[in-house]
């Protein structure tokens, strides 16, 4: 851990191992209205009972194609967007019935990283400013709070003159480990971590990456990696969750989803990511999933995943399969489910 | 697939007629590039020195990271930069040189012998018009004698082509009315409207999700065969020209590091700037533990380290030393028989015979 230099101690610590986010049946519908007089077009189902857990020190990694959710279900967790139906309990307490004070306290104690640097951060701000916003607007800044920035600019392997510097100056990498400061300032158990990577450079990525596993170890925070990259999630998580159109479809621990992948769409995700081994690559039977994901605003009946499955029948359209283990290991959401198919 | 049919004939003749390189010839030959901007602040050297031939038939990939200087190169040859560049070199395409070409006859070439595909779908089509019109306005800028019957013809069977489903209903939808694949796609069939020889392919699947990339590459590539057309593609993506291409260049701060076979160059890397790249990329066949970084940020391209310009990020640099003060030429390494510009690029090879292995430093 950091030294605690002139900042208030946190509260009661608590031990490690131990959950700090408990996600429980989340729904998030928005409407949509289009057409002549903008007419109710019936909500997209964004976010369809999606349950998960991260504990202290661990990494969920989240994926998924554009349009499964996961950004949803990353605003909803922080709070940012409030969920249609189900709730999100933070160590072991649900975030709605807070009052506003506890809330407040919640808010502090779990942080979100955006996708973009170039767009979460105030270009009329210099990065020391940045980074004592969040300090400040929990009226901790007056308390030695030029020197926790120093500090946490150090933890994001950057330098103290940096602070005065604005974000044009900086690269995408650099940027990215302001954000990164700035959701650790007041110490946070959890960190939501929004596609932190994917913009940038394969380079960069690699320096950020091994940065925000450093910064676990050290500081036992939990994440929530959303992210749509295969090999960025198998490298930084301990357990996964696969996403397909609002609902979880696999979930288990990393090494385990990734490498035996039960679900057909894990395994069409798994086969499209490319790899540098010329060998491997063409060896490698290669799963084209015809077609777009279906419109979330009319979602196939039974499993969502059907239209574009080589596996689907009867059955998947009519019964919409339960995320459970179906003794192959871990759970999974498919009446059909077994490792290693490939579409004839 | 269905054979080309006698409007595709009708429109492609100029093309087809003119296919008859030997293989041996390559349909480009790119010289010496050089491309400067001229900034308020300052000099900005994009490439320096870019040389490559892309044969009949095959794909060449180029890698490197933004500001590498990939799709200024590519801009280059098209002779779609903007007025304050100035480029120099030769740019040989059929045997005559584009650089020195007037612009009518540069016109002629662009968008019908030589076409690019965008990376950004939604950017690179009007969203005011429909796609149909705007892939027919490729045909018509090139061939003013196609009936309109000919133009619907066409149009409809390039988006069938390229896997739009129920094609003619496609032609008259809008951009926004499709999804990000189906829109690189129409991109894609634009590009090909007029058989062209060579297609440029600008991060082609970078915008989209894995699952799309795959769709799309297939595409591209099952389109290539069909019309026989080189590729040039431009991606930072190392796993994506893994899978398409047949040679590969890495570039870096405007400059040609390695190129040679994807096989050689991915296996047997000769310099420290793809062992770097490659050893940066999580894959998914390794568990956690850390990845390779690079040390430090590519140099702004105003001010280009002397030397080798990797050299203040190179683990391997003896400085000092000529890494700082003498260019390293593209030359072949003797172990590995591709060229790479590294003044020690024999001894990398010898020290690391079965792939990519390098300390990470700092």
């Amino acid at each position: 851990m950091t030294s605690a230099i002139g900042m208030p101690a946190d509260d009661a610590p608590d031990g490690s191992g131990e959950t700090i986010l408990d996600a429980r049946s989340l729904v998030k519908h928005f409407p949509v209205r289009s057409g002549v007089g903008r007419r109710s077009a019936g909500p997209v189902h964004a976010v369809c009972d999606v349950s998960f857990t991260v504990d202290r020190g661990e990494t969920l990694g989240l994926v998924g194609e554009s349009g499964c959710g996961k950004s949803t279900t990353a605003l909803l967790t922080v709070g940012l967007l409030a969920p249609t139906a189900g709730s999100i309990c933070f160590a072991g307490r649900d975030v709605a019935e807070m009052g506003g004070r506890a809330r407040r306290a919640v808010r502090r104690r779990m942080q979100i990283v955006f996708q973009d640097p170039f767009a979460s951060l105030d270009p009329r701000m210099t990065a020391g400013a940045s980074i004592a916003e969040p300090l400040r607007i929990h009226g901790l800044y007056r308390d030695g709070g030029d020197e926790r920035v120093r500090e946490l600019l150090g933890l994001v392997e950057l330098g103290a003159d940096d602070a005065g510097r604005y974000p044009h100056e900086f690269s995408g990498g650099q940027r990215q480990r302001i954000g990164i400061a700035r959701a650790l300032a007041l110490r946070p158990d959890l960190v939501v971590l929004d596609e932190p990577v994917s913009s940038l450079d394969m380079s960069v990525q690699a320096g950020v990456v091994n940065l925000l596993a450093d910064l676990q170890e050290r500081l036992g925070v939990g994440y929530l990696f959303v992210a749509h990259d295969l090999s960025v999630v198998r490298h930084v998580s301990h357990r996964v969750a696969v996403m397909h159109l609002g609902k979880i479809v696999e979930t288990g621990a990393s090494h385990d989803v990734l490498r035996r992948p039960l679900h057909p769409y894990t395994q069409a995700l798994l086969s499209a990511v490319p790899s540098v081994e010329p060998d491997r690559q063409r060896r490698r039977p290669r799963i084209v999933l015809q077609g777009d994901p279906p419109n979330p605003a009319q979602p196939p009946s039974g499993c969502r995943f059907r239209t574009r499955c080589w596996k689907a029948e009867a059955i998947c359209a009519e019964e919409e399969p339960a995320l459970v283990e179906r003794d192959n290991g871990h759970p999974v959401a498919c009446h059909f489910a077994e490792p290693d198919t490939a579409p004839p | 697939m269905s054979p080309p049919s006698s409007t595709d004939r009708v429109v492609a003749t100029t093309s087809s007629a003119s296919r008859s390189g030997t293989a041996a010839e390559p349909v480009l030959a790119v010289r010496n590039l050089r491309v400067r901007f001229r900034t308020a602040r300052g000099v900005v050297h994009a490439t320096e020195g870019v040389s490559y031939d892309l044969f009949g038939g095959e794909v060449l990939g180029v890698v490197g990271e933004s500001g590498s200087g990939k799709t200024v190169s590519a801009m280059a040859v098209l002779g779609l930069l903007p007025a304050n560049a100035e480029v120099t070199g030769q740019i040989h395409f059929r045997g005559r040189d584009l650089l020195g070409l007037p612009p009518a006859e540069l016109r002629a070439v662009r968008g019908q012998r030589i076409a690019m595909v965008f990376q950004d779908a939604l950017a690179a089509l009007n969203p005011l018009h429909r796609v149909g019109s705007q892939i027919a306005e490729a045909i018509t800028t090139h061939h003013r004698d196609v009936t309109r019957r000919q133009l619907r013809d066409r149009t409809v069977q390039l988006l069938g082509d390229v896997g739009i489903p129920n094609p003619s209903a496609a032609a008259r939808r809008y951009p926004h009315e499709f999804s990000g694949g189906m829109r690189q796609r129409v991109v894609i069939a634009m590009a090909l409207a007029n058989d062209p020889e060579v297609i440029i392919a600008d991060e082609p699947t970078t915008a989209l999700d894995v699952t799309t990339q795959a769709q799309v590459l297939d595409v591209l590539e099952r389109m290539r065969e069909r019309t026989g057309s080189a590729m040039v593609l431009i991606t930072h993506n190392l796993g994506v020209v893994t899978g398409v291409a047949d040679r590969v260049l890495v570039m870096y701060a405007g400059k040609v590091m390695e190129s040679g076979g994807i096989g050689a160059v991915f296996t047997k890397p000769a310099h420290p700037y793809t062992i770097g790249l490659l050893g940066s990329m999580p894959r998914l066949d390794q568990d956690g533990g850390r990845l390779t970084r690079i040390a430090g940020q590519p140099p702004s391209l105003l001010d280009v380290p002397p030397g080798c310009a990797f050299h203040p990020r190179c683990p391997h640099a003896q400085l000092p030393g000529p890494c700082a003060t003498d260019v390293p030429e593209l030359r072949t390494a003797s172990a590995t028989g591709h060229r790479s510009a590294c003044h020690f690029a024999d001894d990398l090879t010898r020290v690391s015979p079965s792939g990519p292995s390098l300390e990470p430093r700092g």
